[in-house]
């Protein structure tokens, strides 16, 4: 049975890579002429074509498609016009700052959403619920760019307590990864506090009260693996929503993460870039909702056994 | 093993309990309203005593009291002679047991039965020694099996059954019984009702029965207490209460609610 789920989990994953890695080629190829794009308006025929050939558009689409697709299979992402370097080399190097940046955003998130969730599951329509559902809200509606630019004023420009930014050690981790973590931790809390509140009410809570359960071990124990599983969900999705929120927060704390080098890769109009960064970021996403899945399946024993 | 229960006085005494809940009006403004009032009600030791009345009318709520989920407004819980304190510490908790309504959620999902019950003998060491998981899952009829089960991997009726099992695991002064068998068919009724009769003759085990089902109750129950909106309207033994109502409330009772031939019962228990 988990066999078969495996299989299908994997097979949806592979589906959805080959659709998105489809959809980022057609987008550089609908957006207009990258030739063009790169060269400029004042462009010789020429130079269009040279570009042309040597970026492989003189090809009919569906051979430019197939030898997309066999070059990526072969784990060859093209290289970048600007460095001159191999795009996945370029997206190795950049991708460790991203996933420093989003890992710690992360842990930031959990580490603080998950008990903002609970405490105020716990004291459901008093004081601390009502702040902290206001926070969490707050948190979800501030935009990013804004948030960052107000952190660096404060902690960076007027306070000196912080770095305000590039990647100069774990200080300057600080305030984009906090700036970062502000989304997923209200998201977090959000969803702990309902998938709670729930919890608290079920009837195995009352009866585990009602044994003489310590509180804590009700909680901790019983009620939050309850509650756990949409979280854990939701952490997989907002690792997703990261990587798009990394731009505007990298942008504004020069952070040389992958977000600044797919914004490098469209001012230069380096087209290969472009399309390695974006295909580089569906298959990260594919890869955290497979581990969702796969994660899912080993905690919840109904979706193990295919109940739901 | 031994004996279940230890000698004494009443099991549960309580007085003058009155509970009540705040809500608002349209308009916004506080409304107290008393879903138990100034209730007073004994238990003896090994008696099945049970509390009818339709929904509202604060037999849920007055049970809840009893098993400390619920805060009184004022009155008085004595169990075993002792009042049980606003905060009830944990051999109190232990003293009173609940068997809940819906037998599979009143069971962690993700906890299997012997876990459950290992987790009862780590709150209350001292409590539990008494009898080992095969002991008491024999008690209430259940094989060593489901030990390694989750609450998904077993019958509703063998879930009521774990249930009672941690309840008796306890050494409980009194098992609160919460509409036991209303979620469970016609068949599997009987049986946890043949159970929990044969508990309170071998054992001297003392039951609070919640029920709506008045053949239930007459069935299991020595004695009754009929309650309306709060309040107690009628009391005395089961078959007196329930074959010759005095109350008019009662006798509507008696005459509306659903109520299966006696006889279906008792060749089942």
């Amino acid at each position: 049975m988990i066999g078969i789920r495996l299989a299908a989990i994997l097979g949806r994953a592979a589906a959805t890579l080959l659709l998105a890695v489809t959809i980022a080629f057609l987008l550089t190829r609908i957006s207009g002429d990258p030739a063009r794009a790169m060269l400029g308006d004042n462009a010789t025929a020429d130079q269009l074509s040279t570009m042309h050939a040597q970026l492989g558009l003189d090809r009919p689409l569906v051979a430019q498609y197939l030898s997309f697709i066999g070059d990526l299979a072969r784990g060859d992402l093209g290289t970048s016009l600007r460095y001159g370097e191999a795009n996945l080399d370029l997206i190795v190097d950049r991708s460790t700052y991203s996933v420093q940046l989003a890992s710690v955003a992360i842990v930031i998130a959990v580490l603080l959403g998950v008990p903002l969730g609970v405490i105020a599951a716990l004291r459901e329509g008093g004081l601390v619920d009502r702040v902290a559902s206001a926070a969490a809200l707050l948190g979800q509606s501030i935009p990013l760019f804004w948030l960052g630019q107000m952190l660096v004023l404060l902690f960076a420009v007027n306070w000196g307590l912080l770095p305000a930014g590039q990647a100069t050690g774990v200080s300057s981790l600080v305030l984009p990864a906090i700036t970062l973590a502000m989304l997923p931790l209200a998201h977090i809390a959000r969803l702990t506090r309902s998938g709670m509140s729930e919890v608290m009410r079920s009837a195995f809570v009352m009866a585990a009260r009602a044994r003489g359960l310590p509180s804590w071990r009700i909680v901790l124990v019983h009620a939050l693996r309850s509650a756990a599983l949409p979280v854990v969900t939701v952490v997989g999705l907002q690792l997703g929503v990261l990587i798009s929120s990394a731009v505007a927060v990298e942008l504004v704390f020069a952070w040389p993460g992958l977000g600044s080098l797919a914004t490098e890769a469209v001012e230069r109009r380096d087209f290969p870039l472009v399309q390695a960064v974006v295909v580089a970021g569906a298959a990260a996403l594919v890869l955290i909702n497979l581990t969702v899945d796969i994660l899912y399946t080993v905690i919840d024993p109904r979706v193990r056994d295919g109940r739901s | 093993m031994e004996a279940l229960q230890p000698e004494s006085a009443n099991a549960l005494d309580v007085r003058h309990l009155s509970v009540a809940f705040t809500n608002r009006t349209s308009r916004g403004r506080r409304r107290a309203f008393r879903a138990v009032d100034d209730v007073s009600i004994a238990v003896g030791r090994g008696e099945i005593v049970g509390i009818v009345g339709e929904s509202g009318s604060g037999k849920s709520t007055l049970a809840m009291s009893v098993a400390g989920l619920r805060r009184p407004t004022e009155g008085e819980i004595r169990v075993a002679g002792e009042p049980l304190a606003r905060t009830m510490s944990r051999s109190q908790r232990a003293a009173v047991q609940v068997v809940f309504q819906d037998p599979l959620n009143s069971l962690d999902p993700r906890q299997s039965i012997g876990s459950g019950l290992a987790e009862l003998r780590t709150l209350h060491p001292d409590r539990t020694r008494w009898a080992t998981d095969e002991e008491i899952l024999a008690r209430v009829g259940l094989p060593t099996e489901v030990l390694n089960r989750l609450p998904r991997q077993i019958s509703g009726g063998q879930a009521q059954r774990v249930s009672i099992a941690r309840a008796l695991l306890l050494r409980p002064e009194i098992v609160v019984a919460d509409e036991p068998t209303s979620a469970l068919d016609v068949l599997v009724q009987a049986q946890i009702l043949k159970l929990l009769r044969e508990l309170q003759e071998r054992d001297n085990l003392t039951i609070l029965m919640i029920s709506h089902n008045l053949a239930v109750v007459e069935a299991v129950c020595d004695r009754v207490y009929v309650m309306l909106n709060g309040r107690v309207v009628e009391e005395g033994a089961s078959r007196q209460v329930l074959g010759d109502p005095q109350n008019a409330y009662t006798q509507r009772l008696v005459r509306s609610l659903p109520r299966l031939p006696d006889s279906a019962w008792r060749e089942e228990s």
